[in-house]
């Protein structure tokens, strides 16, 4: 039994850890989103005993909800999330979502495979700039206009004779 | 990309040929040792598992079975089922990240995995009853 950093000594923990994509942190970090009563010593604690994992140092952060209205215009906000982030000794990266997303997705599909409901909303993942392919796509172009202004040019010598 | 194409197709003209743009170095993921236990919150190491084969589960543990038990395999089916309620939720939190519908089989894994914790304190709550009780009936044989 190693040692405990937290006062509680509880046999039976009920707190749900969900492991969060941690987008722009180390693969040495890892974030979960916890609740709200959860304090440093306890997370260090459960992730060492539950998953026997080694837990260097835990940052914690509290989100605030946004203010929105609901439909009869009372203001409300939602409840406010705690998510911590925790430095490990081992690097860890999260798997990447599966590309193809039809078996996961329910209702009509339109012919290029996206959802009707997510037709009103923003793009899910915004595409990342491929600059290789901007380099190819801008000599292509430099080449067609070199084309053009060679053939306006035979043109014009045409027309003179 | 579009609006970088078309930005480049603007500016083609400006540019000089011959031009290239600088290309960002392409980071190597590091290696993830198999035995990680962050692996623990996926199933097969994999975000998503398929849909078909996450809706093949048993049902929850009966009371009745776990009076067999004795408190160490207790305590560690609990560890289990803690286990796989947080797997259950990370999944969650993928779908809602990639605006999918959360399917059927994911809230009845969820219940299973309740009911079964909810079996393993109701087993600990009958004996710590029956234990307080004898201990009760015992000072009164003293005292009488």
């Amino acid at each position: 039994m190693s040692k405990i950093a937290g006062k509680r000594l509880v046999y039976f923990p009920n707190i749900t850890f969900t492991l969060c994509r941690g987008l722009n942190l180390q693969p040495k970090f890892a974030v979960f989103r916890v609740p709200l009563h959860v304090n440093k010593f306890d997370v260090r604690d459960y992730l060492q005993h539950v998953y026997n994992l080694k837990v260097v140092s835990v940052k914690s952060r509290i989100y605030q909800g946004k203010l929105f209205r609901n439909q009869l215009g009372q203001v409300k906000r939602p409840q406010s999330e705690k998510r911590v982030i925790v430095e490990m000794e081992e690097p860890f990266v999260y798997p990447n979502a599966p590309n193809d997303l039809k078996d996961w997705q329910e209702g009509e599909l339109l012919p290029d495979g996206s959802n009707v409901k997510t037709l009103s909303r923003y793009p899910k993942v915004l595409e990342q700039v491929d600059m290789k392919r901007v380099n190819e796509e801008l000599s292509k172009l430099q080449d067609k206009q070199i084309l053009e202004s060679q053939q306006k040019i035979a043109r014009l010598l045409k027309k003179k004779y | 990309m579009r609006s970088t194409l078309a930005s480049a197709q603007k500016a083609a003209v400006r540019i000089p040929k011959g031009f290239v743009f600088p290309v960002p170095k392409v980071k190597s993921a590091p290696k993830v040792s198999d035995t990680h236990p962050l692996w623990n919150f996926f199933r097969d190491k994999q975000a998503l598992p398929p849909p078909s084969e996450e809706a093949k589960f048993g049902r929850a543990w009966a009371a009745e079975e776990l009076r067999w038990k004795s408190f160490n395999d207790l305590h560690g089916l609990w560890y289990n089922c803690l286990r796989e309620k947080n797997l259950l939720f990370t999944q969650r939190a993928e779908m809602k990240r990639l605006q999918l519908t959360i399917p059927k089989a994911s809230n009845e894994r969820v219940l299973a995995v309740n009911k079964t914790m909810a079996a393993i304190k109701f087993v600990l709550w009958e004996r710590q009853r029956a234990y307080t009780s004898a201990k009760q009936l015992e000072k009164q044989k003293g005292s009488s």
